[in-house]
């Protein structure tokens, strides 16, 4: 107790208090503004704030913390968070927009999604084990080198074998940086399928690492 | 002095004035009922001694409400809830698919020998690894996989599809939510709080606990006189707001203003000490208080850590309830009572709970459990075909019909149909009378096939008129006819019960717990455990 009756010792325990307090509460009310807390999760699986920029007859979504961005249509369903495991997951149709918790057999889905590039295996054998693609190959995304492959939709049967859905197809788009393997999928069904691929495939283009 | 004290009230304020303020309230998660959707979330009471408030439990019926969900062809059902939310595997069973599956998503799907279903669970978060594996055997409860909308799904939900393996059919969506294992959702109790299970195990008879139901907590404000409208009303347009926000809202003024209040004390206090000169009262004084500056700071910072260590995320805080057991019951598969208990209706059935007399003379209710015999289970098991898994069903159906002419049912066996036949399960009574019960094509005793089940089987003066057969049941030829409970929705349960000493009788389909009723076999109102 002595030793806090010197002033020196006090002004010092004082301000190290305040600073360290201040630190806190600045962390705690502003450190997650890219984030969303999702409850009993890690932080870093938390859902990621999206930033949208609206331009003419488009908007550029910006996922800061994961670091990339996608430019599509503005009448396309762009949700206001990504996912920290899944991603993020915008939907068209040309019909107008799908109410949310539904499962939709028609319509365009593009999803973007962040996986850890893969160490022991190159993107091929990556996509052939975690999305039975066949015929990877090489592609280019804006700038940047990528691989992309296509196949029908599959869906398991009852007996546990897949089997193509008609009128469906899905194209996904690989690219990877030092760290992260970005995943971009199109993933149509419907009697447009192949129009919807098309119109998706144009916006994937608009992709950016940030 | 004065100081610490204060300080030492805003820690408390701050850090454990939650506890003081929800005495009945534990640290836990919270889920988000959405305001928008505020059909699909049910009321339970629920109150401390300081507050009352109203609890939502987010329920089902996204893609119909749930009103519509008896006339639903839908062959899913779909269960909004919060990403993230953690689902359970509903009975025992081994894990065929646990990955990617397109329109699925991340999905994965069980195969519950024992009780001749499968079911697949669709969406489910990415990246972390599922928590199970293709093979791994699961018991019911287990953790499966967590809510988000992978696949062909727009908007974080469950997607469960439940298929009955001996037909090969998939259940509609309103027998999927009438299983035991789902019944929690029928009756707005089970879904969509962020980490309570979607769905209970399928255990019947046993109780939620309180902590696996976390609920978002939304006060029940009072209207404004004048405007009749709740404050938040006015300000935000909402007529709700949740308690958590306000919490943590008030939670970080209070740290925020401590932290400026402390900020400007140990400034004035150090200028004072600076300006004291030679002063020793002075100096004592502004020493004293930069003391009470930095115990209250420390008391402050450890009601903070103290918190976070609680509750992690402390970003926001969350406040968990403990339900009252009033309100468990809504959520437990309860059997059905004499005062009305549960009635479920469908557009296939009615399930009845009607208060009777055993043939011991014994008032009892309904509360019956048939749990397969180990030996049906292993035929289910090793089935490789489905005409093996039709044997097994047969030999189940008599294991379950006799399970109930044990119990004192008398089972006409239709052999039309090689089952005991629902048109005509009767109960031998105290007056060892025979009442029958028919659910098909009459209303009472004397029309219809009621009356024609009747006639079979009593003489005139109402005793036995049929022997039973080597195997101890009655048979009957095509002349019953099949109309069963599924044609006939103008039954009521009041009507029988005033023209009939007996019984209700419950349809049930794989018997394997109270309420999982189809038409394949039924059984009388008795109570029968294995």
């Amino acid at each position: 107790m002595k030793l806090l009756s010197h002033p020196g010792v006090l002004i010092g325990i004082s301000a190290f208090a305040i600073l360290a307090l201040i630190i806190l509460v600045a962390i705690f009310s502003f450190s997650s503004n890219d984030l969303v807390e999702t409850p009993n999760t890690p932080r870093e699986l938390w859902r990621r704030n999206l930033n949208t920029q609206v331009g003419e007859g488009t908007v550029r979504v910006v996922n800061s913390h994961d670091g990339y961005a996608i430019t599509v249509p503005s009448s396309w369903q762009v949700p206001d968070v990504a996912s920290g495991t899944s991603g993020l997951s915008i939907f068209y149709h040309p019909l107008g927009l799908a109410a949310e918790g539904v499962d939709l057999p028609e319509g365009l889905f593009l999803k973007v999604w962040v996986e850890p590039a893969p160490q022991d295996a190159d993107i091929r054998t990556w996509a052939q084990q975690n999305a039975r693609a066949q015929n990877v190959m090489p592609t280019t995304i804006g700038a940047y080198s990528a691989f992309s492959f296509s196949r029908p939709l599959q869906e398991t049967t009852m007996e546990l074998e897949t089997s193509p859905i008609e009128d469906s197809l899905l194209k996904m788009f690989l690219v990877q940086d030092e760290e992260r393997l970005f995943v971009i999928s199109c993933s149509a069904e419907g009697a447009e399928y192949l129009a919807w691929i098309a119109l998706c495939e144009e916006h994937v283009s608009s992709f950016e690492i940030l | 002095m004065k100081n610490t004290l204060f300080a030492l009230l805003i820690a408390i304020a701050a850090g454990f004035g939650v506890f003081a303020f929800f005495p009945e309230t534990t640290l836990a998660q919270t889920a988000t009922c959405v305001q928008s959707r505020e059909k699909e979330c049910f009321p339970l009471p629920g109150g401390s001694a300081l507050w009352t408030w109203t609890t939502y439990l987010k329920g089902a019926c996204l893609n119909s409400s749930c009103s519509d969900i008896a006339q639903s062809d839908h062959l899913a059902l779909d269960i909004a809830a919060v990403e993230g939310t953690p689902v359970f595997s509903p009975w025992d069973g081994v894990v065929e698919i646990a990955g990617e599956d397109d329109g699925c998503g991340r999905a994965v799907q069980i195969l519950h020998p024992s009780v001749n279903r499968r079911t697949r669970m669709c969406h489910f978060q990415r990246a972390s690894a599922l928590p199970v594996h293709v093979g791994e055997r699961v018991s019911a409860g287990d953790l499966v996989g967590y809510v988000y909308n992978s696949g062909r799904s727009h908007g974080n939900h469950l997607h469960i599809q439940v298929t009955n393996t001996v037909k090969g059919s998939v259940m509609r969506e309103q027998e999927v939510v009438s299983l035991p294992a789902f019944r929690g959702i029928n009756q707005g109790g089970i879904g969509g709080a962020s980490t309570s299970p979607v769905f209970l195990t399928a255990t019947a008879g046993t109780t939620p606990k309180a902590s696996d139901i976390k609920l978002n907590l939304e006060l029940d404000w009072p209207r404004l006189p004048g405007v009749n409208k709740t404050l938040n009303e006015l300000v935000e347009g909402t007529s709700t707001i949740y308690l958590q926000n306000i919490v943590n809202f008030i939670f970080l003024l209070v740290l925020w203003v401590s932290a400026i209040i402390a900020f400007v004390s140990v400034i004035y206090a150090g200028f004072s000490y600076i300006i004291s000169g030679a002063n020793p009262t002075a100096r004592s004084k502004s020493i004293q208080g930069i003391k009470n500056v930095v115990f209250g700071t420390a008391i402050l910072l450890s009601s903070v850590v103290l918190l976070n260590f609680i509750n992690p995320n402390l970003a926001i805080l969350q406040i968990g309830i403990s339900l009252p057991p009033e309100a468990l019951h809504l959520l437990a598969p309860t059997a059905p009572t004499a005062s009305g208990g549960l009635r479920q209706n469908t557009t296939d059935h009615k399930y009845y709970p009607i208060p009777f007399t055993d043939r011991t003379g014994a008032e009892d209710t309904f509360a019956a459990q048939v749990v397969m015999s180990s030996e049906t289970a292993n035929c289910f098991e090793e089935a490789d075909t489905k005409e093996e898994e039709d044997t097994c069903t047969d030999k189940y159906e008599k294991e379950i019909a006799n399970k109930f002419k044990a119990a004192g049912a008398i089972i006409v066996w239709d052999d039309d149909d090689s089952q005991p036949s629902c048109a005509a399960v009767c109960m031998q009574l105290a007056n060892d009378s025979l009442n029958c019960r028919q659910f098909g094509s009459g209303q009472d005793n004397d029309s219809g096939g009621a009356k024609m089940i009747w006639d079979r089987i009593r003489n005139s003066d109402g005793s036995a008129k049929w022997v039973p057969s080597d195997d101890g049941f009655y048979h009957v030829g095509d002349s019953i006819n099949d109309k069963w409970l599924r044609d006939d929705d103008s039954i009521t349960g009041d009507e029988d019960l005033e023209s009939r000493q007996c019984v209700a009788a419950y349809v049930v389909e794989a018997i394997d717990a109270p309420g999982d009723f189809g038409w394949d076999a039924c059984f009388c109102n008795t109570s029968v455990t294995q």
